[in-house]
């Protein structure tokens, strides 16, 4: 990034924190900050940290002053967040955090890649309610101005949690750690969970080795470590009568057929992709993670010039992060692309031309930030 | 409930909140109690508690023969020179001992055909629950009459065992309720209760009285030490579990280790009795080989550093969230902690010195073999 798109986008940053109402975070002062500045020379991102506010005031005077590249809060709460080292600091808990980044999930345009970790969003956010039965009011969901989203829960109930206690919780999520005689023990509940995902998946996948032609089929089973020609036949045979069982007689022996037993436990296979679609792909070390920090709801993400944005459980279906976290407008700029994209934003879709070309200045700032183009 | 558990049933569960009551009137002030007779004779009671706790093989005796209230008392003291001794390990075998001790007592309240129950005054109610067992239970936040519990506490019960059937994705859980079986009532109680007991150590202990018990505290650091020397004794590189052996490879081949992994080895090698300069040297085959940093880093892993931390080796279950656990062998069946495996396996090493290398379970074939922890550049 040159030294005039670094103007161009730190001005562009200060116009939005002079009018922007900051909303600052619940228990503002037992937070510790971080900021990253706008810094053309540098070769790495500095992180400015440990520091604390002790009021509302003073945080928004002190980003409208420093106006920040990017902006964080953490998710503990410290007795003294402004302390140097974290032992100095004082843990006293943090919030429960999911960070949903698409770039854990899959790869591709933008757009796309924001349409489906909204998917796995709404499957945490399911089990999030209707399996964890947390409270709805405790529960913040916001874009992450990036490629994602994240959901704080604020409830004191696991606040004091370590690691080890919110490791339980995304494994859960991730579908993680699966005993399958656990799955297949007993009747299924009537409510979703890992009983009832598992059970559909195995039988869809049964189904869908009878559906293929046979020699297909064979050479799928074959083609796993430890199923030769003769056990693989056998199982084809035995197919339906486990899928038989699985929906009408489940029982955890079904676990010990030993080819099923290979199929589900294989690391990369046919099976576990199902099954992991199930899950909802949260990252892991966010979650476990007790000291964090964590983009702050109302800042602007200095890689893709949008803005944090929290919003309503039931906005997330219709929420268009290219829409509603835009927040600049459509002067006309002049940029410098670095190769060709086609972007849609503002509910236009821009087909761009590598070189010297006119967009609106949403467009450019997201642009520049990503560093995609330059200021022509 | 007008039920009052009794000073016997009381020295049962020592930890119980009615118990320490029971006994502040019993004795004199702690400093005054130790100059006196009386005070020597509850001590050793109380070191005998901690070498129970410290044996592998547990015996439960009911009482060491002495009284109700010195048994509570023995039991404080237990506590009080641990947290002398200032020794996380050693916090968590006797809070373990505490628990393990009280889930006996709950099953052998009543006894059996062959054998008499301790508590003749049991009285049982549908779900043969003694009042002392309900009692005991409400204490620590668990209804012996349900068949689920709250997610929040079902957690923080479980998030320690590393038993997969414990984990709560092998779990039914419905609106946040977690389901659990009558059967493992009084495990998770046990467990619940070693949580608890564990989550109060250390006592905030006067100077002047640990200096008082001084003797005690150094012969059980003594004997402990002893301990983890004949159970890990020397390295034995040949009996690390397969997730460690890939990640020495992964070094010897020049790879660089993710954080995750270099914490997983680091914690591990550092357990089983390696010094930090044997470490560093195990860094040494890396290729961003740094000695100062390495130094730095492993020091503070293994708590030498200024931080004081001693951090633990991961649990498999936490091996395999970071994607560390590989190659998986018959062992790993059984296995819950990379520790235990090499324990294990060690144990089964001396038994069978001449058995050949072709014998151990086979690993994966070497072109499936994932590097794990390894950054991809
Ligand atoms: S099961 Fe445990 S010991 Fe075995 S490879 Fe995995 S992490 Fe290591």
């Amino acid at each position: 990034m040159n030294p005039a798109t670094t103007e161009f986008l730190r001005q562009r940053f200060t116009e939005y924190y002079r009018k922007a109402v900051l909303v600052a975070p619940s228990s503002l002062e037992q937070r510790e900050w971080g900021f990253v500045l706008f810094n053309p020379g540098a070769a790495d991102m500095r992180m400015r940290r440990h520091i604390g506010f002790s009021g509302r005031d003073e945080m928004t005077g002190y980003i409208q002053n420093l106006i920040p590249q990017h902006t964080y809060y953490s998710t503990a709460y410290y007795e003294k967040p402004d302390a140097g080292t974290m032992a100095d600091k004082g843990w006293c808990g943090a919030d429960l955090i999911f960070d949903l980044d698409a770039d854990h999930i899959v790869r591709g345009p933008y757009d796309q890649m924001l349409a489906r970790v909204k998917e796995e969003t709404q499957k945490l956010l399911d089990m999030l309610l209707i399996e964890f039965g947390m409270d709805k009011k405790k529960i913040e969901l916001v874009f992450s101005g990036g490629r994602g989203y994240h959901v704080h829960v604020k409830d004191l109930a696991f606040r004091s949690w370590g690691s080890q206690e919110r490791r339980e919780l995304i494994d859960y999520i991730c579908g993680i750690g699966i005993d399958p005689a656990a799955m297949l023990a007993g009747k299924a509940p009537s409510t979703p969970g890992w009983q009832n995902r598992y059970r559909e998946t195995l039988t869809e996948y049964l189904r869908w080795l009878l559906a293929i032609p046979p020699e297909d089929a064979m050479a799928h089973l074959t083609a796993i470590d430890g199923i030769g020609k003769d056990s693989a036949t056998t199982f084809l045979k035995n197919c339906g009568e486990l899928i038989t069982m699985i929906e009408t007689r489940p029982s955890s022996m079904i676990a010990k057929n030993r080819v099923l037993g290979i199929i589900v436990s294989q690391q990369d296979g046919e099976f576990k992709k199902r099954l992991l679609t199930r899950a909802a792909l949260a990252d892991e070390p966010v979650t476990t993670d007790t000291k964090r920090l964590i983009r702050m709801p109302t800042s602007l993400h200095g890689g893709s010039g949008m803005r944090v944005q929290s919003l309503e459980l039931r906005d997330l279906e219709k929420f268009d992060p290219l829409v509603d976290a835009v927040v600049f407008g459509t002067r006309d700029v002049k940029v410098n692309l670095n190769f060709n994209l086609k972007m849609p934003m503002l509910g236009s879709t821009y087909e761009l031309q590598k070189g010297i070309t006119t967009v609106p200045e949403a467009v450019a700032v997201f642009l520049c930030a990503r560093g995609a183009a330059e200021i022509a | 409930m007008d039920y009052s558990p009794s000073a016997k049933e009381l020295s049962h569960f020592p930890f119980l909140k009615k118990a320490q009551d029971h006994i502040k009137k019993s004795f004199p002030p702690l400093d005054q109690l130790l100059k006196e007779e009386k005070g020597a004779f509850l001590v050793e009671l109380a070191v005998k508690r901690i070498n129970q706790a410290l044996a592998s093989k547990k015996t439960i005796a009911a009482h060491f023969q002495t009284r109700d209230d010195e048994e509570i008392a023995s039991y404080v003291l237990a506590r009080i020179i641990v947290s002398c001794v200032q020794d996380k390990q050693l916090y968590d075998r006797l809070a373990r001992y505490e628990a393990e001790r009280a889930y006996y007592f709950l099953n052998a309240e009543t006894g059996s055909e062959s054998e008499q129950g301790w508590n003749p005054h049991a009285v049982l109610d549908d779900d043969q629950n003694s009042r002392i067992a309900n009692y005991l239970a409400a204490e620590f936040r668990i209804d012996l009459a349900k068949d689920r519990m709250p997610l929040a506490d079902y957690v923080e019960i479980v998030s320690v065992l590393h038993e997969d059937r414990f984990k709560l994705v092998n779990r039914r859980v419905q609106n946040g309720q977690v389901g659990i079986k009558k059967e493992e009532l009084l495990e998770l109680l046990r467990e619940r209760i070693r949580v608890i007991l564990r989550r109060d150590l250390p006592y905030h202990v006067p100077k002047s009285l640990c200096a008082q018990l001084a003797p005690v505290t150094e012969s059980i650091k003594c004997e402990y030490q002893q301990q983890m020397l004949q159970q890990f004794g020397a390295i034995e590189e040949s009996a690390f579990p397969p997730c460690m052996q890939a990640l020495i490879t992964a070094l010897t081949a020049g790879t660089n280790l993710t954080h995750a992994g270099r914490f997983a080895l680091t914690t591990f090698v550092h357990t089983v009795g390696m010094d930090v300069p044997a470490i560093a040297q195990l860094y040494a085959r890396s290729p961003d080989f740094d000695p100062e940093k390495t130094m730095y880093q492993v020091e503070h892993i293994t708590g030498r550093g200024g931080s004081g931390t001693e951090y633990t080796a991961p649990a498999c279950a936490a091996m395999r969230t970071t994607g560390l656990c590989v190659n998986r062998d018959a062992i790993c069946e059984n296995t819950n902690h990379p520790l235990s495996y090499y324990r294990y396996k060690k144990r089964e090493l001396a038994k069978r010195p001449n058995k050949s290398e072709k014998n151990e379970p086979s690993p994966a074939k070497p072109e499936k073999v994932g590097v794990p922890g390894i950054k991809n550049r």
